[in-house]
């Protein structure tokens, strides 16, 4: 057993009484014990009627031929029910996205997603006990690089290296000079990973801009705090004119979106009681964020993973925004004067991030605030809400079937005139920026606080 | 620092917290009027709110119950006697001519064609062989109803051709041409079948009917199916084409169009007349009806209305509608808790329409403690044992097994259960008060009408969600 799996099989085990004893009993049955919660969603399963609308949106399965994926129906009908091989149900389950569309087709409203959700976390929790591996080596790196702190490290230490390696494209993305060292995954663009976190660019508190406005504190995401920090930079820019003080705490962790969504609940309540701490110091009145998926989990996941409604978890999650739902909810948003483009005049094309549009609900405040910046025009692509593929680390540990995936997106793209994308999370930004590159078009990938960035110092000009 | 559940505090004598507490989706929902459920009625509501300049939001649990439907719309001239009470107790015949007006008109700016009319009753034929009554239904669907096929009328011949579509597996061209000739619809030497495969899906086995109409909308593949079709109909020499309704899905018109073009060309060498084309009705959930569920959201979208998926739990403040705490009965709701993807959310509203529907949509839940609905806990109703005057009692005062009968063609009693509302739609109690004065009820969870018995299920869905629409509009608006 490895020094990881003896930790997870001791945490697994640390249980109450009751419940410890039935894990004992059933342990090599395979059975594991259901919270109420997990009872009521195997009952709302019961209500599949078999239809196969969920087949007919299912990103996976419109990507791959032939199938080894059972899609959204036989989740939520068969896998949920019985878990009579582990190992084989995590790495059927490892082929959803998450992207949630399989919900909003169903005539009998099946949670899929929460079961897809369920099947992971006992997957693992069951792995766990035997004391296995509960996901795939490469799975299990790209989760902890996120949960723990990795990806700081190795943005410290790697920075200066990735510029010997690759090179900045003209998109903002990082390509290898050598694409030919790591296969497939080798000549994949990259994030460029910063020398100096956000956290450590911002010690201190950023005076804002309105007097009257609420005080700030800004989540940043692993992938904007270490590798996207310009979105970072432009996030702050644009809350310090909607706020009276702008903080970036310097002790924020993970949201634990790669472990949550990997089934290891205990490491992602870990990280959200961890953050819950941080950002109660701070004081402030909101939490924003810039990354659609870390938005979702503290809004979202948050309050499932609270353990009653006084844990600061909760709390946080009650405070926590996306930068859209603010800028649109919670302050009224000053749009510059100026055009983000110096031309005068700037198209640009929409990509719903699933967990923002789906999942947060945001689709529509996201075009009411970029099409009212000056001079900008949005021309819609064909389905904008399809998932891209990104889906965090999917990508890489999925990533032919991401690449698949992806192929719609890039030419619902191309078929536009739009000379900018503009998404709200930086995991699609990354996939597709890639996807866009393979396909020979050099079009940026932008966060919409970049855009306002770029117009607010344009009124300044 | 304010916390799940406060109220609003301010912080260093400057900022308000919301007054709604921001939940799940990041923040509380304002708006004007508020419809609960993404059917026929909550959709039809919603645009009749919002072509009466109302702000609209409606929350809807995946498809809405129409999706359980054929596509094909029972609409009678006149509806039964709902339970509505107050000057004018239900909605007249100028009503029910209004709504399908509306209707027709909204799904036909979305290129989806109704024909006929209220109480029209059109026999149509289904992919099992059985013969169908309905009134409004789509073009596709209407041109195949039994007393235009090859047979009937003047002169009689003709040829009707079955095309099962490979791999749709629910649909068995023979099984179907035999039960039609059975039933003496059609003589058996004018009837002829096939089989046309969907170019990509030879491969898969059963494929669900979605799948199969999504992949005829590609070009490419809807017109190498197309040729293959007017290819077997040239050969049988078909005067019309009954074929399973999987011809497209949000791009219908051009699936069909497709096939036209293809049936035209194919009897361009003899300048004969081209065979009829058209989709048979098929079990829940069909292809027309989320044709017809998908262009009504799409209108709705268009003229503003703003569709979040989601399942409204209860009035916001109680998780549950029994130990609720927000809401008291006889007050105004004001807000309530929606579930998204398992997160929650508050959505608040000047008025809210309720077209939850009966028992498969969940409006009504049947359980060891009778019948209650589902999202506010209001009052149920059901029909009076036999030998009562007519009219209604509340549903605990019926024991539950008096509610069904043994036999299952029966008119069962609890598929009349429902709301009783006052003339403005407002649901009552069972000392008849009303329950809730900022909620209006359309559709199925009004009681008194049994959609199976009566055959007026769209009917009354689209009518009293018109009028509740527009009810709740013209109270709902701001500075109304």
């Amino acid at each position: 057993m490895t020094q990881a799996a003896e930790r997870w099989q001791a945490r697994a085990l640390r249980r109450p009484a009751g419940v410890a004893r039935f894990i004992e009993v059933y342990r090599d049955a395979g059975l594991l014990p259901l919270t109420p919660a997990e009872s009521r969603l195997l009952a709302d399963l019961e209500r599949c009627l078999g239809c196969g609308n969920c087949l007919a949106v299912c990103p996976v399965l419109a990507a791959l031929s032939p199938i080894p994926y059972p899609g959204p129906r036989a989740v939520g009908a068969g896998l949920s029910r019985s878990l009579p091989e582990y190992r084989t149900a995590s790495e059927l389950v490892g082929y959803c996205t998450t992207c949630m569309a399989c919900e909003e087709v169903c005539p009998a409203d099946v949670p899929v997603f929460r079961a897809v959700l369920m099947v992971r976390a006992k997957c693992f929790e069951q792995l766990a006990l035997e004391g296995r591996e509960p996901l795939p080596r490469l799975k299990l790196l790209l989760v902890d690089l996120f949960s723990q702190g990795r990806l700081g490290q190795l943005a410290r230490w790697g920075a200066a290296l990735q510029k010997l390696a690759y090179r900045r494209t003209s998109t903002g993305e990082m390509q290898a000079r050598l694409p030919l060292a790591l296969g497939a995954l080798g000549s994949r663009l990259l994030p460029p990973l910063a020398a100096r976190p956000l956290t450590a660019e911002f010690p201190g508190a950023v005076p804002g801009l309105d007097p009257g406005g609420p005080r700030v504190a800004v989540f940043a995401g692993c992938l904007d705090n270490y590798a996207y920090t310009d979105t970072g930079r432009a996030l702050i820019e644009v809350l310090r004119r909607h706020s009276r003080e702008v903080v970036v705490p310097a002790g924020q962790v993970c949201c634990g979106a790669p472990a949550y969504y990997a089934g290891d609940l205990p490491t992602a309540y870990r990280l959200a009681v961890e953050n819950a701490r941080v950002f109660a110091e701070t004081g402030a009145d909101f939490v924003v964020t810039a990354c659609a998926s870390c938005g979702d989990v503290l809004t979202g996941e948050y309050p499932v993973l609270a353990r009653s409604p006084a844990d600061p978890v909760a709390s946080l999650a009650a405070r926590a925004r996306d930068v859209h739902a603010f800028l649109a909810g919670d302050v009224s948003f000053r749009p510059p004067r100026a055009c983000p483009d110096p031309g005068g005049s700037l198209r640009v094309t929409l990509h719903d991030p699933c967990h923002l549009a789906r999942g947060q609900g945001l689709a529509g405040e996201v075009r009411r605030l970029v099409s009212g910046l000056p001079g900008v025009e949005v021309e819609e692509m064909r389905d904008p809400g399809a998932c891209c593929g990104g889906a965090g680390s999917y990508a890489l540990d999925h990533h032919d079937v991401a690449v698949a995936i992806r192929r719609p997106k890039i030419e619902a793209i191309a078929a536009t005139g739009a000379r900018v994308v503009v998404t709200g999370c930086p995991s699609c930004r990354l996939h597709i920026a890639d996807g866009l590159a393979n396909a020979g078009l050099a079009r940026p990938v932008r966060h919409f606080v970049e855009l306002a960035q770029a117009a607010y110092d344009a009124e300044r000009a | 620092m304010t916390g799940a559940g406060t109220k609003g505090t301010t912080l260093g004598g400057r900022v308000a917290a919301p007054a709604v507490l921001p939940t799940a989706r990041g923040r509380a929902v304002r708006t004007e009027v508020a419809v609960i459920g993404g059917g026929l009625a909550g959709l039809v509501a919603a645009l009749a709110a919002a072509e009466a300049r109302a702000e609209v939001v409606l929350v809807r649990r995946g498809l809405g119950t129409t999706a359980m439907g054929s596509g094909a719309l029972d609409f009678p001239a006149e509806l039964p006697a709902l339970w509505i009470s107050g000057p004018s107790p239900c909605p007249g015949p100028e009503s029910v001519v209004e709504a399908a007006e509306a209707l027709v008109r909204w799904l036909g700016a979305e290129g989806l064609r109704l024909e006929d009319r209220p109480g029209a009753g059109l026999s149509l034929m289904d992919i099992f062989g059985h013969v169908r009554r309905a009134d409004l239904a789509p073009a596709s669907l209407a041109a195949g109803r039994v007393d235009r096929w090859p047979g009937a009328g003047e002169g009689g011949g003709g040829r009707l051709l079955f095309v099962e579509v490979e791999p749709y597996g629910a649909f068995r061209a023979e099984w179907c041409r035999r039960a039609a000739v059975a039933a003496g619809l059609v003589r058996d030497e004018q009837t002829a079948v096939a089989v046309v495969p969907v170019p990509g899906l030879e491969e898969e086995g059963d494929v669900p009917a979605v799948r199969v109409a999504r992949a005829l909308e590609d070009p490419d593949t809807g017109r190498v199916f197309a040729a293959a079709v007017a290819g077997r109909a040239r050969r049988a020499g078909a005067t019309a084409v009954a074929l399973p309704p999987v011809l497209g899905l949000d791009r219908s018109p051009q699936v069909l169009l497709a096939l036209e073009l293809a049936l035209t060309e194919a009897w361009s060498t003899d300048g004969g007349r081209p065979p009829v084309v058209f989709e048979l009705l098929s079990p829940p959930p069909s292809v027309p009806a989320q044709r017809l569920l998908r262009a009504l959201e799409r209108r709705a979208r268009a003229a503003g209305v703003r569709v979040e998926p989601g399942r409204v739990t209860g009035p916001a403040g109680g998780p549950d509608p029994v130990g609720r705490t927000g809401w008291a009965r006889g007050l105004p709701v004001g807000a309530v808790t929606v579930e998204t993807h398992g997160r929650t959310w508050t959505l608040a509203a000047r008025r809210f329409v309720l077209a939850t529907g009966k028992f498969v949509s969940g409006g009504l839940e049947a359980g060891e403690r009778g019948l209650r609905e589902a999202v506010f806990g209001l009052d149920v109703f059901v029909p009076p044992p036999p030998g009562w005057p007519p009219g209604r009692v509340p549903a605990g005062s019926r024991p539950a097994r008096d509610l069904v009968w043994d036999r299952f063609t029966a008119r069962h009693p609890v598929f009349e259960a429902g709301l009783a509302v006052d003339g403005r739609l407002r649901p009552l109690d069972a000392e008849g008060r009303v329950a809730a004065p900022d909620v209006l009820a359309a559709g199925s969870v009004i009681g008194g009408a049994s959609h199976f018995a009566d055959g007026s299920g769209s009917g009354v869905a689209a009518v009293t969600g018109f009028l509740a629409g527009r009810l709740a509009a013209a109270e709902g608006r701001r500075g109304a």
